[in-house]
């Protein structure tokens, strides 16, 4: 578990509820991993969310889940919605800097 | 700063240019410098242009799922093209990120001067993905599709366009574009200097003409500001890195492997429960998403996951097991390419036919013909009867593409034209391997076909019990193949065999479809339930992750006997198109083009005919029409065409040769302008009769717009020209207005009728459609053609004066269509009259009028129509000239109806030799006549049951029905 997901505990303590709503704000236009209940794998650039965790992800390409380690070509999707029932996961890449990431919407 | 650059490229949507990045070198700075001064524009995915004018010609609505902002990058560069003697070659780098896409482009022109062929060559990264030849000799500009193997296929192509293409004393003329394209839009367009390549040296110029028009200048403005190299932020604009050596080590490429990009490691942390728990802040029907560059609308266009209509992958995944490739298929024993049965061979034939049909009713490729995994690797086949029938069928498919695409009448509910990363043309083979060796050329292939004909044959000659019967019905089926390709070669290239030949071949494939039909139940034939069209060589399956995201999950094949049917009427169909080719006459042909539309044909003869009348077509003569001010003016046997329709319908004195009208050269500068105009307009009419019927309503309307602009021209020329001539009776003369003003009529009575034809009209608001079309409509063309025979008469006494007694007594030459325009005058009348009856009687249900206005409905119908020389009616007219009528009693409309349906009647039944439409019309007439009349005895007068109106006999004139 990282840092980042450490502090965020932290806010929540602090502020309550207000907080898991600007945490989510933060996690906009990273790169999400979401595992679906039939076992494919979705990557893609978070983009939106509802109360019932439906996520909208851009640019997002679609991976079988591999039996025997090896990596098959990813298909590419575009803009999807991935309906909160069907999620297993969700992984955030943590690699790229943020800033880096977000500088389209700074002002 | 960075952002805001940054910004303004995106978000406005502006042209921008080559952008190197941060990671900036010595290296760079060269390749930087090199290609500052490359005029090259890159058009956002906004905007389509107009590569004659540089224009925009309309905004496209992006595709949500590429915004801009979304990770998606698109850096690009492109290099000067180098010329030497008759070779040019031009480079681009291309990367898009998203895709993980980053390849030199290299496009390879070579002119041959004595044949006038150019022949082109596509590579990425070396290796070559495209070998095409062109004949140099025709002008309009072409696009030819490139497939990019590593990318998902049909999302994103590539596409090289030459035009400006022209030979002057040997020197070849040609500029280039280079398209990237994503889901078919361009999303960049690079445009290279022109090319003039000839004995004399070669030389580049800019596309235009020379001078850099405004569009360029303001984006070359753009361009130096945004290169400065500090100001743009690194990770957005990548400098295409172009490795010196990649031209001499060519990297192996393989389709099931993506290229090596640069490998992407992330470092997945898992906050599934942080995610569930933070959503819970959200309230209910609260989006939380990025407020300025996503929104409700884009969240509605997202393809939702795990639902059967929308996510094609979901039914890969369905614990099938995973379909075999061809190589697997063989490997375990399931495919055969060896020893095969001929009950198989006819199968599989079968089969692969009832795939080709399913494409051409608009289902793609990848979903039809290429769930054949004989089809994916052709050459490996081992049986040469089957290998060359795989090769066969992608020619075959390519021919019929490239009718298809030359024709350009499609839609997409008719055709999809994407390829799937399968080369159709002259290598056959899937991926993105290409080897030379395996190039199969027309004539080769035909004989492949020949050889293997004849060689069943004589098997089927050596046996001659039952089994006899299979190799004949193959033999047969091999045959068919043979000649509807070779066919559809001439029909498509026209200039390569005499067309008593494609007569021949095509009443030999309708023999060979009879015995294919005959012997259809030899082959294997599919499991019942089984989706696979045939037990071996088919996987529904197998492209099933080729597709783009949002795809029709599954297509479903077409039965085997309906799809081999279909063939039948096919070559039927083609058979009828030839006909066209006798059609001297522009008014003939025009009728012929209409006819063969009502008759609701497929995609393949529908292109088949526009190929067949003009060459190289309707669509690319209409395109190639606008010329460049300055240039010469286009010459085209289609101005030919026109010229003569006209002089056959008014011959005006302005084109005849010996009349005074044409002595001055500014009035024969004139006539000649005002046919060059026209030949864009009836071009696109002569297109718009080949699209499907319900688009060509869309079409029409769109149409009459240039014709409008083509009268001011007429009436102008009319004005200078028709008026001195000999005799006094100049004045009311207008040659040139005349015939163009009859060409809108029938348009618009083609729209209004196409509302019928189509159910958009609700029953109460027939009445005012038929009263325009029996007021003015049919009355102006009927007046029109009068006026045409008069023109021409006196034309013709002209001559007769002059002593050429050419034809004495001229048979009227448009009296069966006028006689034509009075009963459909009259059947109109007569529906008019009893719709204003019903209306009277409350027969008919009228909208609440709370939320009716019978204006803005009647101004909605007819706007089309409200730019033209004919002036439309409008509604208050309509209102005053039909006002009296509302105070008249039923009866008697009933009768004045009754009397305009025994007019038609009557009419009808003076024609000699009586087509189908006559006996339909006649059919419609009589059973009306007795109706109205019934009505006007009062049979039920007290009934408020609506009637009904009944298409089935004619498609705009309904039988009316008591219920």
């Amino acid at each position: 578990m990282s840092s980042t997901a450490m502090q965020t505990t932290e806010i929540i303590k602090d502020n309550g509820e207000i907080d898991g709503k600007s945490k989510l704000r933060k996690w906009l236009n990273m790169n999400f991993r979401i595992e679906m209940t039939d076992g494919r794998v979705l990557i893609g650039v978070f983009l939106c969310t509802d109360r019932d965790a439906n996520v909208i992800l851009g640019a997002c390409s679609e991976y079988l889940k591999s039996n025997d380690g090896e990596t098959e070509e990813p298909r590419v999707l575009g803009l999807v919605m991935v309906p909160g029932r069907h999620i297993v996961s969700i992984k955030i890449d943590e690699t790229m800097d943020t800033s880096l990431q977000k500088f389209y919407y700074e002002e | 700063m960075k952002t805001k650059v940054v910004q303004v490229i995106f978000h406005l949507l502006l042209c921008v240019t080559v952008i190197p990045g941060s990671a900036y070198n010595e290296n760079n700075v060269q390749n930087f410098e090199r290609k500052r001064d490359i005029a090259m524009d890159v058009t956002d995915f906004s905007v389509y242009y107009d590569v004659h004018t540089n224009e925009t010609i309309r905004k496209m609505m992006p595709r949500p799922w590429y915004r801009p902002g979304w990770r998606l990058r698109l850096p690009f560069t492109g290099g000067p093209c180098e010329c030497k003697s008759y070779k040019c070659t031009c480079c681009t780098g291309i990367r898009i990120e998203a895709f993980g896409f980053d390849r030199r482009t290299c496009a390879i022109l070579k002119f041959e001067p004595e044949e006038a062929i150019i022949n082109l060559e596509v590579k990425m990264s070396n290796k070559s993905v495209l070998v095409k030849m062109f004949s140099a000799s025709n002008p309009p500009p072409f696009c030819v599709p490139i497939p990019v193997p590593y990318l998902p296929p049909g999302l994103v192509d590539m596409c090289i366009r030459l035009f400006d293409v022209s030979i002057v004393q040997q020197r070849l003329h040609v500029c280039m574009d280079m398209d990237t394209r994503i889901d078919m839009a361009p999303v960049l367009i690079l445009h290279f200097d022109c090319m003039d390549m000839g004995i004399d040296g070669v030389s580049l110029s800019k596309p235009g003409g020379g001078g850099s028009n405004p569009a360029n200048a303001a984006t070359n403005g753009d361009t130096t500001e945004s290169m400065e190299p500090t100001q743009v932020n690194g990770d957005v604009y990548d400098p295409v890195t172009e490795d010196p050596n990649i031209e001499t080590t060519p990297q192996p490429m393989a389709m099931d492997s993506l290229p090596a990009s640069p490998e992407v490691t992330y470092n997945w942390v898992d906050i599934t429960s942080d995610f569930f728990k933070y959503i819970q802040d959200l309230k209910l029907g609260e989006l939380l998403h990025d407020g300025h560059l996503f929104g409700l609308f884009e969240a509605m266009s997202a393809i939702e996951m795990m639902d059967p209509k929308m996510d094609a992958g979901m039914l890969c995944n369905r614990g099938n097991p995973k379909p075999l490739n061809f190589p697997q298929a063989v490997a375990c024993g399931k495919l055969k390419i060896d020893d095969l049965e001929p009950s198989e061979l006819i199968g599989i034939i079968d089969a692969t036919m009832a795939c080709i049909v399913s494409w051409l009713e608009g289902h793609s490729l990848a979903q039809t013909v290429f769930t054949n995994l004989y089809l994916h690797q052709p050459h490996s086949i081992i049986n040469k009867t089957l290998k060359a029938y795989c090769i066969a069928v992608y020619k075959l498919l390519d021919c019929i593409r490239d009718c298809i695409n030359k024709a350009l009448v499609f839609e997409e509910e008719d055709f999809l034209p994407m390829g799937y990363g399968y080369r159709l043309g002259s290598n056959p083979q899937m991926g993105s391997t290409y080897d030379a060796s395996l190039e199969v050329s027309e004539q080769k292939c035909i004989a492949m076909l020949r050889e293997q004909e004849e060689e069943l044959n004589k098997k089927a000659r050596s046996f001659d019990d039952d089994i006899n019967n299979l190799w004949l019905a193959l033999a047969a089926r091999i045959r068919f193949t043979r000649m509807i390709y070779q066919a559809l070669l001439v029909i498509t290239k026209r200039d390569c065999q005499s067309g008593a030949d494609c007569v021949a071949l095509l009443n030999g494939c309708s023999e060979m479809m009879k015995i294919i039909i005959k012997t259809s139940g030899k082959g294997t034939q599919p499991v019942e339930n089984s989706d696979s069209p045939n037990p071996m060589g088919f996987e529904p399956m197998i492209n099933q992750r080729l597709l783009p995201p949002t795809f029709p999950r599954y297509t479903r094949i077409k039965p085997r006997a309906e799809a081999l049917q279909y063939f039948d009427e096919l070559v039927t169909r083609l058979r009828h198109a030839w006909k066209i080719t006798s059609c001297t006459n522009f008014h003939t042909a025009l009728d012929f083009f209409m006819d063969f539309s009502r008759q609701r044909s497929c995609i393949l003869s529908r292109s088949a005919l526009q190929l067949l009348y003009l060459s190289p077509s309707p669509a690319s003569t209409a395109s190639s029409a606008v010329a460049a001010p300055g240039q010469p003016r286009p010459h085209h046997p289609f101005i030919e065409i026109l010229r003569e329709s006209i002089r056959s319908f008014v011959n005006p004195p302005a084109l005849t040769p010996k009349s005074p009208a044409t002595c001055t050269p500014q009035a024969r500068e004139l006539v000649e302008n005002f046919l060059v105009r026209c030949v864009r307009p009836f071009a696109v009419l002569l297109q718009v009769c080949g699209h499907n019927r319900a688009r060509q309503r869309d079409k029409l309307a769109l149409l009459l717009d240039e014709f409008a602009a083509l009268q001011e021209e007429a009436e102008s020329v009319d004005a200078l020209v028709g008026g001195g001539v000999v005799g006094g009776s100049g004045a009311g003369r207008s040659c040139f207005g005349t015939w163009l003003l009859y060409h809108v009529l029938r348009v618009m009575i083609a729209y209004l009728l196409a509302g019928l034809e189509l159910e958009l009209y609700s029953v109460h608001e027939y009445h005012y459609i038929f009263w325009y079309l029996y007021e003015f409509l049919y009355g102006w063309l009927v007046s029109a053609l009068g006026r045409a025979e008069a023109l021409s008469g006196e034309a013709a006494r002209r001559d007769t004066k002059r002593g050429a007694r050419k034809h004495k007594k001229r048979a009227r030459p448009h009296a069966r269509e006028g006689l034509m325009c009075q009963v459909l005058q009259n059947m109109c009348g007569g529906y008019y009259k009893a719709l204003v009856a019903f209306k009277l009687q409350g027969k008919i249900r009228q909208p609440a009028c709370a939320f009716d206005s019978e204006a803005v409905r009647y101004k909605h119908r007819f706007a089309p129509l409200a730019v033209l020389t004919p002036p439309q009616v409008h509604y208050h007219e309509f209102c005053e000239m039909t006002q009296p009528l509302k105070y008249e009693n039923p009866v008697i409309l009933y009768l004045g109806g009754c009397k305009h349906f025994q007019q038609a009647r009557t009419v009808l039944e003076t024609i000699t030799t009586p087509d189908q439409e006559v006996t339909d019309l006649l059919k419609v007439a009589k059973t009306n006549f007795v109706v109205l009349k019934l009505l006007a005895g009062g049979h039920k007068r007290d009934s408020t049951a609506p009637p009904e109106f009944d298409f089935s006999v004619h498609r705009h004139f309904p039988i009316i029905k008591l219920v």
